[in-house]
């Protein structure tokens, strides 16, 4: 489908426009999720089909594909974030025909800012005011033809709750105010776009024409090579043809309502590593030049309503979400809330009945159906124990996880976490982190893997690597039964304090290593905050839907791949040995010769059996699965002889802060983007480990042999 | 003397006259809208007292003090209008 798109739409826009509503109800069909190259920004691209007005399309029987392609949410194009360099960057490599310029009809001033730096990048435009509802509510009036003159750009109203969709008759029912001007205004859009692909594309490729005072900083690579071909390749008569061609597509612009200003286009790209010394580039002076613009045409073409609906309502709720007294308990609440649904009762509910399902039922029905086929017992055993236990014990995850997406994508898209990083900045801001690292932070109390995926909300590229860090140090919900089953055994007396410990140590592990990280690997400027606190809104439903399905396929996916192969090689090691025979006991299997051959390292920390170094090695595929092997490998007698108590207290830290598990590693090697920084991170989080569990066991043997 | 938009308090309005600082926060305060003789009502301090809201362009940003101490204004008013000497004038009486 990719290949045969006739047209490229590029949607653009601040963040909080409604931008991914829109895009959502231009291509309901065939979008696809991915990442922009070479960073972890989310790209979509979406399809839709429409009827051209193309002579040359209609030939080619009417209906023709246009490619939609969402940008991320910016507030301008300058080389100061990784997004607005994708953004920018897109545009000019790209071309795409026609640039759809979301604007929140509410916020116009700062909105329209976008759209002037986007006009200076030379593609068609259309600006499409939303949140017209709203604006409707206000009751504040727009000149829409006349603002379209001025802005040199066809500007066509929509809302993004009206019409037939789903979320739209929720809202009628609910009593929402549905705007009038609005009505069939994606329609419209849609057809304006149609009327605008019509005119063609340029026949040749776009020239750098010589402009404007950025000229020297402009890549100068490209804009030669561009001369170039124009000398080698144009002779006089086929210039001649192109430039009548390319006045008829002006003209043809031109009576779509779009015009170029005169004022030059400036098409500099971006090189992404500009963004590591923003702090020398003065890029923008004209800013105040545009205000001022906007403002004049704003006050040409709006009559500001007397009420303002949304930013009453929103002052309200906040004067009770950030209140001084409030604020942090109401966060406090809701965050506890969030966690014990999540990974408490309900969670847990669901996840047994996949493990009842999937381990148990669906386990047991192939391992019959294999007997009775005759299968050998090697592949039986490989199918049951090795791909579902393995897959399965992860998949146990999801119902937790999709509960947990639920409530945080939905205080993300009511713009409720722009408040918590507001709230919580202070604190991270003393550990050289901002309020954005305080949600995977506490998600990693109840499962690494969505808390390391959420560190994306973090926005400076140091900063986030540096909570992916230090997350997997936050004790999960995984790790408590290993624990509980060394507190029960060898610390009865002091459950409660010796677990609350460990859950202590690994927030100031984390603390630590965040200050740590943050002046010495991931030093960087130190990035201003400088973030919107956008008005409280219902989320569209399809939209908040769809932000939840995306972030549980993204599980389910690494689920099915990457853990299915790790789950086969480790059932391998486990139960073949060296010369590939399956193993008589798991002392001899690979896994338990790597064991005893590792053990001796773990002496220092005093538990240098090869059994206790197996265990550990499990702990990679899950956690939980340490108790299992614990159970399978000792005696309880020889268990509790074999750990003193200060190495019993040394393997619980160890266990605290060692490597995370096999899905953990595969979302950290995902969102760090390299296998290097994931080693780098499994291996600094293995050597902290290994230092605390020392300097705990030295600590006890020197306490016990006083005392 | 020039003052700086960290010394405003809660409730109060002012103009920008200035920003300092470095490129990255003078330019992203710029793309803001936050520019030269635009008004900044500051609406509160976040429960830690930092950072600050403040509503400018009919919209509310967050910025930290720090940032805001780059900020140079003028004319501090309360929301009313009423210039400040003239508020602190009445609250004193």
């Amino acid at each position: 489908m990719t290949e045969q798109a006739a047209y490229t739409i590029a949607l653009a826009g601040n963040p909080n426009c409604g931008k991914t509503t829109l895009f959502n109800r231009l291509t309901k069909s065939g979008q696809k999720v991915g990442n922009w190259p070479g960073v972890t920004i989310e790209k979509k691209v979406g399809f839709y089909t429409t009827r051209s007005q193309n002579a040359a399309d209609a030939a080619a029987g009417g209906k023709v594909t246009v490619r939609v392609v969402d940008l991320p949410g910016i507030y301008s194009l300058t080389p100061y974030s990784e997004e607005e360099i994708i953004a920018r960057n897109y545009i000019v490599d790209e071309s795409p025909d026609l640039i759809i310029n979301i604007i929140d009809g509410t916020n116009l001033e700062r909105n329209l800012y976008l759209t002037f730096q986007l006009k200076k990048l030379g593609r068609p435009m259309i600006a499409a005011l939303n949140m017209m509802d709203e604006v409707e509510q206000n009751n504040t009036e727009i000149d829409f033809d006349k603002m379209s003159a001025l802005l040199g750009i066809p500007v066509i109203p929509i809302s993004a709750l009206e019409g037939k969709s789903f979320s739209a008759k929720v809202a009628k029912l609910a009593g929402h105010h549905m705007s009038k001007v609005a009505e069939g205004g994606i329609d419209r859009l849609i057809s304006k776009a149609d009327e605008i692909l019509s005119c063609g594309r340029p026949s040749a490729p776009s020239f750098n024409d010589g402009s404007g005072a950025l000229e020297s900083r402009r890549e100068s690579h490209e804009s030669q090579e561009s001369h170039e071909s124009q000398e080698f390749h144009e002779s006089p008569e086929s210039q001649k043809s192109q430039e009548s061609q390319e006045s008829r597509r002006e003209t043809c612009l031109i009576e779509t309502g779009v015009q170029n200003d005169g004022e030059g286009v400036e098409k500099t790209k971006f090189d992404p590593a500009l963004l590591k010394k923003a702090e020398t580039i003065d890029y923008d002076a004209q800013s105040a030049v545009i205000y001022e613009r906007i403002e004049k045409i704003i006050s040409a073409t709006v009559r500001e309503g007397e009420r303002s609906v949304q930013r009453e309502r929103t002052r309200k709720i906040d004067s009770v979400l950030t209140n001084k007294w409030l604020g942090f308990p109401i966060f406090l609440v809701m965050m506890l809330a969030v966690f014990q649904i999540s990974f408490g009762a309900v969670g847990l509910f669901f996840s047994g009945l996949i493990d009842a399902g999937f381990n148990e039922l669906l386990a047991g029905y192939i391992e019959n159906w294999f007997t009775a086929a005759g299968t050998s017992g090697w592949m039986t055993d490989l199918v049951v124990n090795g791909i579902i236990a393995g897959v399965g014990s992860v998949l146990v995850f999801i119902p937790q996880l999709v509960i947990l997406f639920t409530f945080l994508t939905l205080l993300e898209d009511t713009g409720y976490m722009a408040r918590a990083a507001f709230l919580m900045d202070r604190v991270f801001y003393k550990l050289g982190l901002s309020g954005k690292s305080f949600i995977p932070m506490l998600l990693g109390f109840g499962c690494t893997v969505p808390a390391i995926m959420t560190a994306r909300a973090v926005d400076n590229e140091a900063d986030r690597k540096a909570t992916i860090f230090i997350t997997p140090f936050m004790s999960c919900g995984a790790r408590l039964p290993i624990y509980i089953l060394f507190i029960g055994t060898f610390f009865a007396a002091h459950q409660g304090l010796i677990m609350l410990s460990l859950y202590v140590l690994g927030i100031l592990v984390a603390v630590v290593s965040a200050w740590l990280l943050k002046k010495t690997v991931f030093k960087g400027p130190r990035s201003p905050f400088i973030m919107e606190l956008p008005p409280y809104r219902f989320p569209d439903l399809y939209t908040y839907l769809h932000h939840v399905w995306e972030k549980t396929r993204g599980f389910i996916i690494r689920a099915g791949t990457i853990i299915f192969v790790m789950s086969i090689v480790i059932w391998f090691v486990q139960g073949y040995d060296f010369s590939l025979a399956p193993a008589s006991d798991t002392s001899q299997s690979i896994l338990g010769v790597f064991g005893t051959a590792i053990a001796p390292l773990f002496s220092p920390l005093g538990f240098g059996d090869w059994r206790a170094a197996v265990t550990l090695m499990t702990g990679f595929i899950t956690k939980e699965a340490m108790v299992s092997t614990i159970s399978i490998l000792f005696t309880e007698a020889e268990f509790e002889a074999l750990f003193t108590l200060p190495a019993a207290y040394a393997f619980t830290v160890f266990t605290l802060l060692y490597l995370p598990c096999v899905a953990a590693f595969s979302v950290i090697r995902r969102e760090l983007g390299s296998w290097k920084l994931a080693f780098a991170a499994a291996g600094y989080q293995t050597a902290v480990a290994y230092v605390a569990a020392f300097l705990v066991y030295r600590a006890g043997m020197f306490l016990s042999f006083y005392l | 003397m020039t003052k700086t938009l960290s010394e405003v308090k809660p409730g109060r309005t002012c103009k920008v006259v200035n920003i300092g600082g470095t490129n990255l926060l003078k330019n992203r305060l710029l793309c803001m809208g936050v520019t030269p003789g635009t008004t900044i009502e500051v609406v509160k301090a976040a429960p830690l007292g930092d950072p600050i809201e403040l509503k400018i362009r009919r919209y509310n940003l967050a910025i930290r003090k720090s940032e805001a101490s780059d900020i140079f204004i003028e004319d501090i008013r309360d929301s009313s209008g009423a210039a400040d000497g003239v508020a602190e004038g009445v609250s004193e009486s």
